[in-house]
């Protein structure tokens, strides 16, 4: 399996987690944008394969666009894979989240902050009985 | 120099020597190279107390670009060969540098005699994505099955290695680096199964890099508290490949390695208690 843009990034404007407390299972989403453009993007997780698989399309489908298409982008990925199982929308939830923590820590270091990352919980588990 | 490097490098090294041995279909190599690969994990581990004892950071990242595939054994072999040779630029005079250099002589010898003894070199089926058990006819959603099955618990198996490896050096009694010993073996035999199989399909690939995240526990108590969790639903994938498959050998093997999984949830519950006291 050679997932996409998998790994961190050297020098990202933005560090997002979105994470399950209960589970354990996190994913970490590194940004690098210039003038609102995503230059760079790299992700990792100790989940399972779908959220593996989902980062990899995610990530691709973003890298080089503007943070307003990665919004749009990101808001279809949810409303298709709402349609499918629930494992999945967990998983996707969790790439989402960490996409959506990576832009916040982005602005509050434009605004002096010095967090390290910026961490959201998410209320899905990926390991759900379908 | 004892550093950072050269644990990335031996980690490395660890991971190439194992998936060779999985990747290899000559019996005697193979066994030989599995032994060398537990031999470089021994190595890992007494480097990674020694950095911790120097106060020395080390983690768990790999280069980017490391690979294990190739086309035949002897590629293999030589990529091993070089690799070894750039771990020994690192070594110092200590008894540890000694150790290691001297286990890796022994291994540098071995592969010579292989590339000057074998006569005809052994292409390998293990990276040719075929995705074809040998051993039966599976129908295609069983081999879709088994295929998923091996990704995800050959990263997992290789997750909890490193997870209670990282504990392990921190240990805060004898007793429960002795438990996480016991885990460690149980995951080598789960990788080495896992990995062996996936060769069999061509299917062989490295699992994905470990962030610190995962492996970096500030609270034990949670971590094996989730741990026992995951070791259930580690229990579940196996029962349900188990039932979803109708050959009888694959299916006995996914519930022996079941039951095997019952009793680490034994090990963490005895190791939750030793943090207890």
């Amino acid at each position: 399996m050679h997932p996409r843009n998998y790994g961190p990034l050297e020098n990202p404007t933005g560090i997002g987690v979105g994470h399950s407390e209960k589970s354990g299972e996190f994913v970490i989403f590194y940004l690098l944008t210039e003038d609102r453009t995503i230059r760079s993007v790299g992700y990792a997780t100790n989940g399972c394969h779908d959220t593996v698989v989902l980062g990899s399309m995610f990530t691709e489908m973003i890298k080089g666009e503007s943070l307003e298409y990665a919004d749009k982008a990101a808001e279809k990925l949810q409303a298709k894979v709402a349609l499918g199982p629930v494992k999945q929308q967990a998983c996707a939830q969790m790439v989402l989240t960490a996409f959506k923590a990576a832009q916040i820590h982005e602005t509050n270091r434009l605004k002096g902050s010095k967090e390290e990352l910026h961490a959201i919980e998410i209320d899905m588990e990926c390991e759900v009985e379908e | 120099m004892i550093d950072e490097t050269l644990f990335r490098r031996k980690h490395q090294l660890w991971l190439r020597l194992a998936f060779i041995s999985f990747a290899v279909n000559n019996p005697w190599i193979k066994k030989r190279l599995y032994e060398f690969s537990l031999i470089e994990f021994r190595h890992l581990k007494w480097l990674a107390q020694t950095m911790l004892e120097n106060d020395s950071n080390y983690n768990y990242d790999r280069d980017p670009t490391f690979n294990i595939e190739a086309e035949t054994l002897f590629d293999l072999l030589h990529t091993a060969i070089n690799e070894i040779k750039v771990v020994h630029m690192f070594y110092n005079g200590s008894a540890l540098s000694e150790r290691m250099r001297n286990d890796e002589n022994y291994m540098l010898q071995s592969f010579e005699g292989y590339l000057t003894n074998l006569s005809i070199d052994e292409k390998l089926s293990a990276f040719d994505r075929s995705r074809i058990w040998p051993d039966a006819l599976l129908s295609h959603e069983e081999n879709d099955a088994l295929t998923l099955f091996l990704f995800e618990e050959s990263y997992k198996e290789y997750e909890l290695i490193m997870v209670y490896f990282y504990s392990q050096i921190r240990a805060e009694t004898a007793v429960q680096a002795l438990y996480f010993q016991d885990l460690i073996d149980e995951s080598h035999f789960h990788l080495r199964s896992f990995g062996e199989m996936m060769a069999k399909m061509g299917i062989l690939s490295l699992p994905r890099m470990l962030h610190p995240r995962t492996y970096i526990i500030e609270d034990m108590e949670h971590f094996l508290t989730n741990g026992i969790a995951e070791e259930e639903n580690a229990k579940e994938e196996c029962r349900k490949l188990s039932s979803s498959i109708t050959d009888e050998k694959l299916s006995t093997f996914f519930d022996f390695i079941n039951y095997q999984e019952s009793y680490h949830i034994e090990i963490m519950k005895k190791l939750l208690k030793e943090k207890h006291g």
